[in-house]
């Protein structure tokens, strides 16, 4: 499946979206723009209208059996519809207090781009949108909030009603404390009942071999897992030249930074981060996609859609 | 250059602030919240990028400015500009020469001419010198003046050594005063052979703006030196052999035990001779007793021979004066001799008692000549014959005494008399203090400070006097100062003063009926010192020490006459011209005898030396380093003083001027540096902000 180039003019902003308010606002504008896109993209044809047919298997039901196609080839087929294939798509946000930081405001033009959304708004924006987008193709949307521990749990349904719910428990949430993957998410599995898609977004501010190792979990019992990693431009970028006495979010650790030494260095070891996650994700067939808040959401549509394709594979 | 304040340039050691500030670039860093500092904890800790000192000519800015400022409060100055503005390196140099007794020892005083001319021999073209002598006074010999032979001319014309003590403080005061009138530093040579003794037992100071000090030791090592310290002696005698014993006090300074005659001198005449065994650097007494007085003033003096090399002070002088006692006229009732029993009685207890009593009647006093007497006692005589009332006033105003004494034969109440205006005060009742009634009235309060009482200051004496019993008296409406008061507060002695003579009025009488006040202990000396104030007996000390200022009054009311001259030891006369009319008082500055000149006959006054002069040790190193400490200080002040020095100093208003100047350029600059910094720090600026501004859909 290859990405190719999207005509930007139609990619919302984040920071526009940021003036939204209303969360299925902005999941519905984000959406609908990404699908009406959708028609003169690349992807032409992945539709949300997908049947299957599957051989007949002993003890399946024999109503489901196509007999069309048991005319014209002598074989039982059964004919799955558009809901009884569906996917169940469960999104897991950390919320920990690091998704709680956004880059400071700049005077656009300067050349750098920063952040006006903090993460968690961001990685909400992104989680409404995959909800919205998973309920309009009759996916089962769920949502599983945690930081150190389980915060909140929506499990995954299809029926009436359920965006709004996932949409209101994005609304209530809040950036919390540390951030801990093994405990909660070995948790979040319990609640997953069928094969489907995980979507797990977070800023991965653990070591790539805890969190790989949390992560793995989810992808038992045939789960797509879906990894989004969400940083700050400032993070990404640490565009500092003046000393600064940094705060950890989580730990309220202090540290005082000399730019001069400490940036390059940093932006090394960020990069290794992300190339150590990456690579270990593709090695887990695990799709992994970095995003800056700064970033259109879209991208990551995107890539839940190709998660989503190859999960019908 | 030199400072004021140096302490004040330890200021400029905070210069290592701006350079630390600027080395570990503390502009204090933002706290800015981070996601995480995962990555920032794997980074080595790295300080050398902080030791790299930024922003140079900000700091140097920064550094100029404290160095400016600690040097202006260290207030700088330029010595050497002052000369120049003085017209070069002339110096004003005071000499000050001892002039002390001490200096007559050995050949002290030889030692110190040489000094001073080698002071002046080492003096340039331009340096002004003055000659100062001091001793128990300052004297300053000439005008500022470079001329050497003229500096020469002052040593050699008569400078001698006098018999004053040594002063230091008034060396230094001739140094201050110069160094005011000048305006000026000055140098000063200090030619001395220091004694200890002259600093008065204070740690002393040169004050005054000194440019330059050195002092010339001219003591030598071992001075040894005997003197006749003290003699303890009456004054005034009033028989021919001497009452008591004369006790002399022999002492040696730095001196071996010594076998020492001691001379006893009356007038001319050796009166005794005595052997004293001096012990080393110790003291001996010496007694002369039973030995006859002559007649009038005699110069007596007791001194000690072999002389040592200090005679000076090898004798003590005093007064001798022997007179007949004073007579006192006793006028009594006739037939009453209680009172003056009593009187007798405690006026001859004394051994050489200065009163002899004549007692007579108010009959007989007619007759007698009342000027040939010190004091008149009217005993329980209520009026005085009238023939006596008039000579009895004079007598009062021409500076005699009156004593009154009140009996059961005082007219109570007064009758009108022409003496009721010397009357201190007026008698009003008698009362008679019977068993059935108070039965006794104690003494109560009286005027301590009174000479009358100088014997019943102590709290025993007087409980002593307030312990006799009076059953008797005469109750006075006062006219006069109250001397004693009764437990009662009625007036037991009252005071007037008549012309320049005194009434004292007693309010009973010392007749062992009226009161038991004769039998006390108290009576005695209270009689004594009652007959004394109202003659006015003068109590002339019998020795003066130098230097001392003897007011002549006393003598003019002792004869009756004003002293008109006085003549000094030397022979020569002691008041000026512009006081030869009234002489008050005479400064005694040479030891031996003054001899006051009156009209009817003259008197004496013995001066010694003082007993410290005789002390030859030498100030320690210690005490001398004293007079100039720190010098720094009177370095500083030295170049201070005058309009010059004030315009040297205002070196600091200018440096302040360019600190401020540098101030405000660092000011500019260092927002110049600033401002780019906060730009660049805002992209990091994380804040924690949640999603509070995200209003809810579904929340409300």
């Amino acid at each position: 499946m290859a990405t190719t180039a999207i005509p930007t003019q139609r990619f919302l902003d984040p920071r526009i979206l940021g003036r939204l308010s209303n969360l299925q606002l902005v999941a519905k504008t984000v959406v609908e723009g990404f699908l009406i896109g959708l028609h003169r993209s690349p992807y032409y044809g992945v539709s949300i209208d997908f049947a299957e047919y599957r051989p007949y298997s002993p003890g399946d039901d024999p109503r489901s059996i196509d007999w069309n196609v048991f005319a014209r080839t002598d074989r039982y087929y059964l004919k799955k519809y558009h809901g009884e294939t569906n996917a169940e798509v469960h999104i897991i946000l950390d919320a920990s207090a690091s998704m709680g930081y956004k880059s400071g405001n700049r005077e656009q033009g300067t050349g750098n781009r920063s952040a006006t959304l903090t993460k968690f708004e961001y990685a909400c924006y992104l989680a409404a949108s995959l909800a919205y987008l998973a309920i309009h193709q009759r996916d089962a949307v769920g949502l599983t909030l945690f930081d150190t521990d389980l915060q909140d749990h929506v499990p995954s349904r299809t029926r009436r009603g359920q965006l709004p719910y996932v949409l209101h428990m994005l609304d209530r949430a809040r950036p919390g404390k540390g951030t801990d993957f093994a405990g909660p998410l070995r948790k979040a599995m319990q609640f997953l009942r069928r094969r489907g898609i995980v979507i797990l977004i977070s800023d991965f501010y653990e070591a790539p071999e805890k969190v790989m190792h949390a992560v793995r979990g989810l992808q038992f019992g045939g789960n797509d897992l879906v990894l989004f990693h969400i940083l700050d431009p400032g993070e990404l970028q640490f565009p500092v030249d003046a000393p600064v006495q940094l705060e950890d979010m989580e730990t309220t650790e202090r540290l005082e930074v000399v730019p001069e030494s400490a940036a390059e260095q940093y932006r090394s070891l960020l990069q290794q981060h992300i190339q150590t996650l990456q690579h270990e994700c593709r090695s887990s067939r695990i799709d992994y996609t970095m995003l800056d808040t700064s970033r259109p959401l879209d991208y990551a549509l995107f890539t839940f859609l190709s998660a989503r394709a190859r999960s019908r594979m | 250059m030199s400072f004021l304040s140096p302490w004040f340039l330890l200021a400029g050691l905070a210069v290592g602030i701006p350079i630390w500030v600027h080395l570990v670039r503390r502009e204090q860093p933002n706290r800015v919240p981070f996601s995480s500092l995962m990555f920032f904890r794997r980074l080595p800790v790295k300080s050398v990028s902080r030791q790299r000192l930024k922003h140079l000519l900000l700091l140097a800015i920064r550094i100029a400015v404290i160095l400016l400022i600690a040097l202006a409060f260290a207030r700088p100055y330029f010595p050497n500009m002052a000369r120049t503005f003085s017209g070069g390196r002339n110096k004003h140099v005071a000499i000050l020469l001892d002039t002390s007794l001490s200096m007559q020892y050995g050949d002290r005083w030889q030692r110190a001419l040489a000094a001073a001319k080698d002071a002046i021999a080492g003096l340039s073209e331009r340096d002004r010198a003055q000659i100062i002598t001091f001793s128990s006074e300052y004297e300053i010999r000439n005008m500022p003046s470079s001329d050497k032979s003229e500096l020469r001319a002052i040593l050699d014309g008569g400078l001698s050594p006098g018999a004053g003590p040594t002063s230091f403080t008034q060396a230094f005061r001739a140094v201050e005063k110069i160094s005011e009138d000048l305006n000026r530093p000055v140098s000063v040579v200090l030619i001395s052979d220091m004694q200890r003794a002259g600093t008065g037992g204070q740690p002393q100071r040169l004050s005054g703006a000194i440019a330059e000090f050195k002092a010339v030791d001219l003591a030598g090592q071992n001075a040894s030196n005997w003197t006749v310290s003290q003699a303890r002696s009456h004054r005034t005698i009033y028989r021919a052999r001497y009452p008591d014993r004369l006790v002399a006090e022999v002492r040696g300074y730095n001196t071996p035990t010594a076998s020492k005659e001691a001379v006893l001198t009356i007038g001319n005449k050796v009166v005794q001779r005595k052997m004293v065994e001096v012990p080393a650097s110790g003291t001996a007494t010496v007694v002369f007793d039973t030995f006859d007085v002559p007649l009038g003033n005699n110069p007596t003096e007791i001194s000690i021979t072999p002389h040592d090399s200090l005679p000076q002070d090898d004798s003590f002088r005093f007064v001798l004066e022997r007179r007949e006692p004073y007579r006192l006229l006793f006028l009594h009732v006739p037939g009453e001799t209680a009172e003056l029993y009593y009187f007798r009685s405690a006026l001859g207890a004394e051994t050489d008692s200065p009163f002899s009593i004549d007692a007579r009647t108010p009959g007989d006093a007619a007759s007698l000549r009342l000027q040939d007497y010190a004091t008149v006692v009217l005993s329980n005589v209520g009026d005085p014959p009238a023939s006596i009332r008039s000579a009895l006033r004079n007598f009062v105003s021409g500076g005699r005494g009156l004593l009154i004494t009140m009996g059961s034969r005082f007219p109570a109440p007064a009758l009108e008399t022409e003496l009721k205006e010397i009357w201190p005060a007026k008698a009003t009742e008698k009362r008679l203090l019977t068993p059935d009634r108070e039965r006794m009235i104690l003494l109560g309060q009286f005027d301590k400070e009174h000479p009358l009482f100088r014997e019943f200051r102590d709290p025993g004496a007087a409980d002593s006097l307030r312990s006799s019993e009076t059953y008797a008296y005469i109750r006075l409406q006062p006219q006069g100062n109250v001397l004693l008061r009764y437990a009662n507060g009625d007036p037991a002695l009252v005071e007037k003063q008549v012309g320049r003579g005194r009434v004292l009025q007693f309010a009973s009488i010392f007749d062992n009926v009226w009161n038991d006040f004769p039998l006390h202990p108290a009576f005695i000396p209270l009689l004594h010192q009652l007959v004394r104030y109202t003659s006015q007996l003068s109590e002339e000390p019998p020795a003066y020490t130098i230097p001392s200022a003897v007011s002549l009054s006393t003598y003019k009311a002792a004869s009756q006459a004003g002293v008109w001259d006085v003549i000094g030891p030397d022979g020569k006369r002691q008041v000026s011209l512009e006081h030869e009319a009234r002489p008050d008082f005479l400064t005694l500055r040479q030891a031996g005898f003054y001899e006051l000149r009156q009209s009817d006959g003259s008197r004496l006054i013995a001066a010694n030396i003082d007993p410290r002069e005789s002390d030859l040790t030498a100030l320690t190193a210690e005490d001398r380093a004293l007079w100039t400490a720190n010098p720094t200080e009177q370095q500083d002040a030295a170049a201070a003083p005058g309009p010059d020095a004030a315009r040297r100093q205002n070196v600091w208003w200018a440096l302040l001027l360019i600190a401020l100047l540098l101030g405000m350029f660092e000011v500019y600059l260092a927002n110049q540096y600033l401002r780019p910094q906060l730009e660049s720090g805002v992209p990091l600026a994380g804040t924690a902000e949640p999603v509070e501004a995200k209003e809810s859909a579904y929340g409300r």
